[in-house]
């Protein structure tokens, strides 16, 4: 290829990365770059189906829809003949390029880039693909430090795999999870408008399989659209078709089958024939044996939780019931103590712990439970004001999709407070004019967990 | 490569944890720090930023046992997690015996987590090293968090080469698992100085 097909053939080659063309050929799901690449070949000329209104009940194999899914850039043009094309994840070669034509900085391992089918030679025996490395190079120009002279070109071959065309698999996403997590530069109020909304979308399994390897998965606009059932589609009618929608992985894989993720069968573990004692063997065994009970959540156990329990009357407030002395097995290895712990102790270690000046502990509705604040004038103010504020903010910044609110500080000239909720219990901590020690932070919040798991098992109340 | 000090008879191991920001490295430290007796241990050296990040490093000296008449240190630093930091993380991978990668078990943290890992693949690369040579667990942390992902899925983004490392579920703040880490990493260094130093364990004492 010579060197000015560089500049002949760039705009059209790497300008439409995602985008649908008549005739293209994608390539979806993909492995490890040494390994063969699952591919799946899927030619977007076949029969496409119509979408039914009752999509959302009944996923249908995907398929453009013209009212909100016009045709690209290149159609719109009305060109008499678009070149199939194959879409490839830079991923597929960019280890067989040679080093020294490459810029210094790594480009987007996933991002697709597309190929004029009639300049690929496909070996369907072996699933490779081979081009000439110029032709490539006009394909994603951006990841060379310059432009592939004839003398430079070389053959470039990697692997590919072809799945079953037309029987491409998918995967029920509910929308509202997608939504849940929508990036805020794409939602509009009528988008926002749909949160709540019972609908799921099907989405190529393929696709989505092929990214879990990277920890976060998206797909393009366009495909998005495509799902969607025409009555939604309107809503989404300002996505760019190349805009990156993230899929939740918790959604994922609550509908993944379980072989979508493998471990590679030909693993090699260390195993050494001895065992030499280090410094750290003691402790290790020691804390082993000290949480060996410990479930891993503070979430009580479900037995627990539903046993029956004979209880005094309540009394006209309502207070959360904690027996601490009973179970405070969590707690002590929360202090790495084996000293009997009540809650007047607990709330007493809480104030111990470094940088922490006082503790108190309240329900949410203002009742002090233990411990106590350096002015004892601030306390009722605290009380009344801090779980009031907490649950606001928490309400209020929902739409953050940020996760569950933990802490809220604020920064006095003298000191900061913190408070933390859960559940019932509203957890309140005077501290340095600093920020918490490494630990501290996250040792609070297993304290009030576990005070507030204690408290929903119903147990009596330490008094 | 451990430093081994012939004269004050002493040998010297570093290990790193590795990791994305926030994930929990120096909790890990800091638990460790709590639990070792003062004697045996130096001060927790950490410098944070006001929003309990790691600004430069965190460092914690240990002197433990004795091999083969060797006084044995082991040193423990942490990483910045955040993405700037990456020449620190470099310098302090300098020399690196043993690396505990401290991955965050949120299902928002998945892309962090592959994204720190190959970067450490990448510093240690720029050293010649390859982790199959390297001494190396992985950490699950913050598994006491509801909203977590499967062990299975974060073995496949993180353990999922030929040679499988040991990994271990953890909760950092409380200590779960700190030291069954700590302990895993140790053993397999020294079973590779052990290894690479015949000559030391042939002839006690050392030369």
């Amino acid at each position: 290829m010579s060197f000015l097909n560089w500049f002949k053939r760039k705009p059209e080659s790497s300008e439409t990365e995602t985008r649908a063309v008549p005739g293209q050929v994608t390539i979806t799901e993909w492995a490890h770059t040494t390994e063969p690449v699952l591919a799946e070949l899927r030619p977007e000329t076949e029969p496409q189906s119509q979408l039914s209104e009752d999509r959302a009940a009944e996923p249908q194999p995907i398929s453009p829809s013209p009212e909100v899914d016009p045709e690209p850039a290149t159609s719109e043009a009305s060109p008499p003949f678009v070149a199939p094309q194959i879409s490839v994840p830079i991923r597929a070669f960019y280890e067989k390029l040679p080093p020294h034509l490459l810029t210094s900085k790594k480009p987007d391992l996933g991002r697709i880039v597309q190929i004029a089918e009639q300049d690929v030679v496909l070996d369907s025996e072996t699933q490779e693909a081979t081009l000439s490395l110029s032709i490539l190079s006009l394909s994603c120009p951006e990841i060379f430090n310059r432009a592939i002279g004839d003398a430079e070109d070389i053959p470039i071959t990697f692997p590919i795999r072809t799945a079953e065309t037309g029987s491409e698999k998918e995967i029920i996403i509910r929308l509202e999870s997608v939504l849940s997590d929508f990036p805020p530069e794409l939602e509009t109020p009528s988008i926002r408008s749909l949160i709540g909304t019972p609908v799921e979308i099907a989405l190529p399994l393929g696709l989505i399989q092929s990214q879990l390897e990277h920890g976060r998965v998206v797909v393009p606009g366009e495909i998005f659209c495509r799902a969607l059932s025409s009555d939604l589609k309107p809503y989404f009618a300002t996505i760019d078709s190349a805009a990156e929608i993230p899929i939740p992985l918790r959604e994922i894989f609550s509908q993944i089958p379980a072989e979508a993720i493998k471990l590679r069968e030909d693993q090699e573990t260390d195993d050494p024939e001895e065992t030499i004692p280090t410094p750290f063997t003691a402790q290790a065994e020691e804390d082993a044996k000290r949480f060996s009970d410990i479930p891993a959540t503070s979430t009580p156990p479900a037995d627990e939780a539903l046993q029956p329990t004979i209880e005094a009357p309540q009394p006209s407030v309502e207070t959360p019931r904690i027996d601490v002395e009973k179970d405070s097995k969590r707690l002590q290895s929360l202090f790495m103590t084996d000293e009997p712990l009540d809650l007047t102790k607990t709330i007493q270690k809480v104030a111990e712990l470094p940088g922490l000046r006082a503790c108190i502990l309240n329900t949410t509705t203002g009742l002090k439970l233990a411990g106590g604040l350096e002015d004892p004038g601030q306390e009722k103010t605290i009380a009344a004001f801090l779980p009031e504020l907490f649950q606001h903010t928490q309400s209020s910044l929902e739409g953050l999709h940020a996760g569950a609110l933990e802490t809220i500080t604020l920064c006095y000239h003298l000191h900061q407070l913190s408070t933390f909720v859960q559940g019932e219990l509203c957890l309140t901590v005077s501290h340095d004019n600093r920020p918490f020690k490494p630990g501290v932070r996250e040792k609070i919040q297993a304290i009030i967990s576990e005070l507030s798991a204690l408290s929903a098992s119903g147990k009596k109340i330490f008094d | 490569m451990p430093i081994v000090n012939y004269a004050s008879k002493e040998i010297q191991f570093k290990i790193v944890y590795y990791g994305p920001a926030l994930g929990g490295k120096t909790t890990n430290l800091a638990y460790i720090h709590s639990r070792i007796t003062p004697a045996h241990r130096g001060d927790l050296v950490s410098l944070a930023t006001a929003a309990d990040r790691t600004l430069f490093f965190d460092f914690l000296p240990l002197t433990a046992l004795t091999l083969q008449g060797f006084r044995t240190k082991f040193q423990l630093y942490t990483v910045p997690g955040q993405v700037i930091y990456n020449s620190t993380r470099q310098l302090v991978l300098r020399s690196v015996d043993g690396v505990v990668f401290v991955a965050d078990s949120q299902w928002e943290k998945m892309e962090e987590n592959v994204a720190s890992f190959r970067n450490l693949e990448q510093n240690l690369q720029k050293q010649n090293l390859h982790l199959e040579h390297v001494p190396f667990v992985l950490q699950f942390n913050k598994r006491d968090i509801p909203s977590v992902a499967p062990i299975n899925y974060l073995e496949y983004l993180l353990n999922n080469r030929k040679r499988r490392a040991l990994s271990f579920e953890s909760v950092a703040a409380t200590g779960v698992n700190v030291f069954s880490t700590l302990d895993a990493v140790t053993q397999l260094l020294l079973h590779k100085f052990k290894r690479e130093n015949a000559q030391l364990f042939a002839a006690p004492g050392g030369r």
